[in-house]
């Protein structure tokens, strides 16, 4: 199920390349068709079904689409509101209106003009930079462990999945004293990856890149069939060749799953950013819009529901357009914070 | 398995292409371990020039393994776990290990620096010693020209002796030493007997001096010694500080001139003196289980604690349980052949889910504002008074999970969805042709079945909730404070949230020590859910295996 799901999302032929440029034998081509043929499938055609007379459409579908219309108000109510609030002229908690009048993108210039004492910009950047680059790294580390426990068979495997399960139940941010303490004494050699540095921080990131994710992106290559590795190796390809061109190409639904969903929990990850970074202009988006309301809350609440929909739309787009994927992964165990 | 960047292909057509990007491959690895074997040998200098022997023997060990398995023919496996493994090493297990070190310590605001790093702090601390002369100095002041930079120079009245030196603002950090050599540069005899330039600094002297004259109480002079000598007129009286504490290490003694006694230490990393007076700073020292103990006897400190968990227990569960209600009755309503439009719907659920939990916590927490939120105008509309949502314990609590279930009910709409699709209907069918209905139905074969599925993502979302540090930090602080509390506790504080604020954030110092130790009550509570929810699962799974 999920399977056929994410593919659906992910057009692109991650194969096309390879087919094109080697000789492949007649049976990993089949094999090839095959996993196209379960990407292409579509969703079911829902059942043609008569349609009801109105009494009994309202007891058997009617009510059915009442608690879904509660429900969606009370999903969407904070963020309808949020919009009202950021092109509201007056900087204040209470706007009668849903339009405000007046409305103004004032408080989205102010946001966008990087002011000096709350560079909105500045943290903003510093937030992408760090998520994408960790999200990287981390899935890159996490799809080579994957790799190793999917292909390889070695002393101590069994061992080795376990311990990193056993690991995982610690979440790294509750090390925030001990991690402070050793970043410390990493700044004394080197400061560039020391505390207050971004460097510094993603390196921290990296600590937990081989968990949970490892175990998602083993089992999604196990299904890789290994008749398509032999036939590469045939063909002369070693480990690495048969990991890039064919094993991350072929995983590329889960890999691109979780690089969204890590991207999004480590802009979200604010324990470890925050006793790592200390001045205003390395402090990523969580840290500063949190300063920002603790200094400005009362007065300027516009810009902080401007920042908050600056912040939130690239995430909230991504969202809706790799949905299904994302639940797919979601129904397999990646859990967004 | 071969070593993969060492063979070479035998096959002509596409493995010529592949053998060309394999050497790039290999030098690319060769560059970044040399790289890597650079930074470790430099680090490792510096670690074994601060006798860090723990330190550098670790970075050592690692650094010859992580070369052994790059350079080592036939490691296989391990050239792709090294990667992940070392930083799982150096950030997960080294700090896991290290927390559970430091909770055996006293490690704290006044007690972090080692022994000798303690007395060597002391023993440079100066006094004003009554008997020794204060020493006046007359100043002289250069300036470049061009760039306006000072040059200083300080003649001792006394013996005339003349220290040059380059200031920095005294609100400046400190610099180890400010002064320069006079040899260094080219001095023009002046009138007086003192340089009349030196190098490109020129004497200021009449209105020159003037225009500076308000400037020059910004300044400060570093000498060598680590004294600073604040630059405040043209006549400087400097009252030379002594050396207050003075080291015996033959009986591990510290002697205070001051008030002419002796400090012993202490069994808690603390020169203890005869009048009982404690030096500052201390140092760390390993107490045991000294911080559990506290935990666990401390009236002041278990008290607040057994409050908290006890809330902890209840936030995570009570989000678990309204979360996973409203997510599974939605799934419930949504599953029907003739719902139409579900697509829509499920993207605008998908909001509170896709939106960074932090903004949209913020923006509740505006919604939730008692004289201005529009939650409370919202229900003044129906005629109810205005709620004190989060100045009010039990109101507290009650926002913060009302606001976790608006942020967590998507997640289980979803999994409960996929969970319901992957039910076969046979079963259902058949209890329904035996007589059952709609809700024997749910409550006997439906519920039970999903269970299997959804149990251990319902464990996995209550430990996240246990330790949800940002919902609590950003919607309440912990708040309202529990006033006449010996620690700062407040009514939605939960474990971690408490253990940051006495961490790192409280007003009044650091105390690491107590904050791992509580980090490792943590971890047990965690052990425990993981081996109940891995227990739970496998239970399931032996009476619902077989369907």
């Amino acid at each position: 199920m999920a399977d056929s799901d994410m593919g659906r999302s992910n057009s692109a032929d991650p194969i096309g390349p390879l087919v094109g440029g080697t000789a492949q034998s007649a049976r990993s081509a089949g094999v090839i068709a095959q996993v196209r043929t379960a990407r292409r499938r579509g969703r079911k055609p829902k059942e043609k079904l008569p349609p009801l007379p109105l009494r009994r459409w309202i007891r058997e579908v009617g009510w059915r689409h009442l608690v879904a219309l509660i429900v969606a108000f009370f999903a969407l109510y904070p963020v309808v509101w949020i919009i009202s609030a950021s092109v509201n002229p007056v900087d204040s908690l209470s706007n009668a209106k849903l339009i405000p009048d007046g409305a103004t993108l004032d408080s989205y210039r102010t946001i966008f003009s990087n002011p000096p004492l709350n560079p909105f910009m500045t943290w903003l950047w510093n937030s992408w930079k760090i998520s994408i680059l960790a999200a990287s790294f981390n899935l890159l580390l996490a799809a080579m462990a994957a790799y190793a426990f999917s292909r390889f068979r070695f002393k101590g495997r069994r061992l080795g999945l376990l311990s990193l399960l056993l690991v995982q139940v610690f979440p790294q941010y509750l090390m925030f004293i001990a991690i402070f303490l050793i970043l410390q004494r990493i700044g004394v050699v080197f400061p560039a990856f020391g505390l207050n540095t971004h460097a510094g921080l993603i390196l921290v990131y990296l600590g937990g890149a081989i968990g949970f994710n490892t175990f998602l992106i083993k089992g999604f290559m196990d299904s890789v069939p290994m008749s398509l590795d032999e036939a590469a190796r045939v063909d002369g390809a070693g480990p690495s060749l048969i990991f890039w061109r064919i094993i991350l190409p072929l995983t590329r639904p889960i890999l691109a799953v979780i690089f969204i969903i890590t991207v999004v929990n480590t802009f979200s990850e604010y324990l470890l950013a925050r006793t790592m970074l200390r001045s205003t202009s390395q402090l990523t988006y969580i840290l500063g819009l949190q300063n920002y309301t603790i200094a400005e809350y009362s007065s300027k609440w516009g810009e902080l529901a401007a920042g908050a929909v600056v912040g939130a739309l690239p995430i909230v787009v991504t969202f809706l357009i790799a949905q299904k994927a994302i639940v797919s992964g979601l129904t397999q165990g990646s859990v967004k914070g | 398995m071969t070593d993969l960047d060492t063979r070479t292909p035998k096959n002509t057509g596409p493995s010529d292409r592949w053998s060309s990007s394999l050497g790039l491959g290999f030098w690319l690895k060769m560059a970044g371990l040399a790289l890597l074997d650079a930074l470790a040998v430099y680090a490792f200098i510096v670690f074994v020039g601060e006798n860090d022997w723990v330190i550098a023997g670790f970075l050592a060990v690692l650094v010859v393994l992580i070369n052994w398995v790059y350079i080592w023919p036939g490691t296989g496996a391990l050239r792709w776990l090294t990667p992940g493994l070392t930083f799982l090493l150096v950030f997960m297990i080294i700090p896991i290990i290290f927390t559970a070190f430091v909770s055996v310590t006293n490690w704290s605001t006044g007690h972090t620096l080692s022994k000798d790093q303690a007395i060597e702090v002391l023993e440079s601390k100066p006094y004003l010693d009554p008997a020794a002369d204060e020493v006046v100095f007359e100043l002289a002041v250069y300036q470049e020209p061009g760039t306006g930079e000072l040059l200083f120079l300080l003649i001792d009245d006394d013996t005339g002796e003349i220290i040059a030196g380059i200031p920095r603002a005294a609100s400046d950090e400190p610099a180890e030493n400010g002064t320069v050599d006079l040899a260094a540069y080219d001095l023009v005899e002046g009138d007086d007997g003192l340089p009349a330039s030196i190098g490109p600094f020129v004497r200021l002297s009449g209105a020159g001096l003037f225009a500076v004259a308000n400037e020059l109480k910004s300044w400060t002079l570093d000498l060598p010694n680590g004294e600073a000598i604040p630059v405040g007129t043209s006549r400087i009286r400097v009252v030379q500080g002594a050396q207050r504490f003075v080291y015996h290490s033959e009986d591990d003694t510290m002697f205070d001139k001051a008030t002419d006694q002796t400090c012993t230490p202490d069994d808690e990393g603390s020169f203890v003196c005869a009048d009982g007076s404690v030096l500052e700073p201390g140092w760390r020292v390993v107490i045991g289980l000294g911080n559990y103990w506290d935990i666990l006897t401390d009236s002041r400190i278990r008290g607040p604690i057994l409050g908290v968990l006890a809330w902890n227990i209840i936030f995570a569960l009570g989000s678990v349980v309204l979360t996973f209600a409203l997510g599974l009755a939605l799934a419930l309503t949504f599953n029907s052949k003739r719902m139409r439009g579900t697509g829509i719907y499920r993207s605008i659920y998908i909001l509170p889910y896709a939106i960074p939990a932090f903004l949209s916590v913020l923006i509740w927490r505006g919604l939730l504002n008692e004289q201005f939120g529009q939650i409370n105008s919202l229900l003044g509309t129906f005629g109810i008074d205005p709620v004190p949502w989060l100045t009010n314990p039990t109101w507290a609590r009650i926002a913060l999970l009302l606001v976790n279930t608006w942020l967590g009910f998507t997640y289980m709409y979803l999994i409960s969805t996929g969970a319901l699709t992957s039910i076969p209907t046979e079963l259902q069918e058949a209890a329904r042709v035996d007589g059952a209905n709609a809700f024997q139905v749910f409550r006997r074969i439906t519920f039970p079945m999903l269970m299997v599925s959804l149990a251990p993502l319902l464990i996995g979302s209550f430990a996240f909730n246990f330790n949800n540090f940002v919902i609590v930090e950003f919607l309440t602080q912990g708040g309202p404070p529990i006033l006449n509390a010996s620690v700062p506790v407040g009514a939605t504080d939960i474990l971690i949230t408490f253990t940051f604020n006495i961490a790192v954030s409280a007003g009044r110092g650091n105390n690491y020590g107590v904050g791992t130790a509580i980090t490792i009550l943590i971890f047990f509570i965690l052990v425990i859910i993981s081996s109940i929810s891995f227990r739970f699962t496998r239970r399931l799974e032996d009476i619902y295996g077989g369907l």
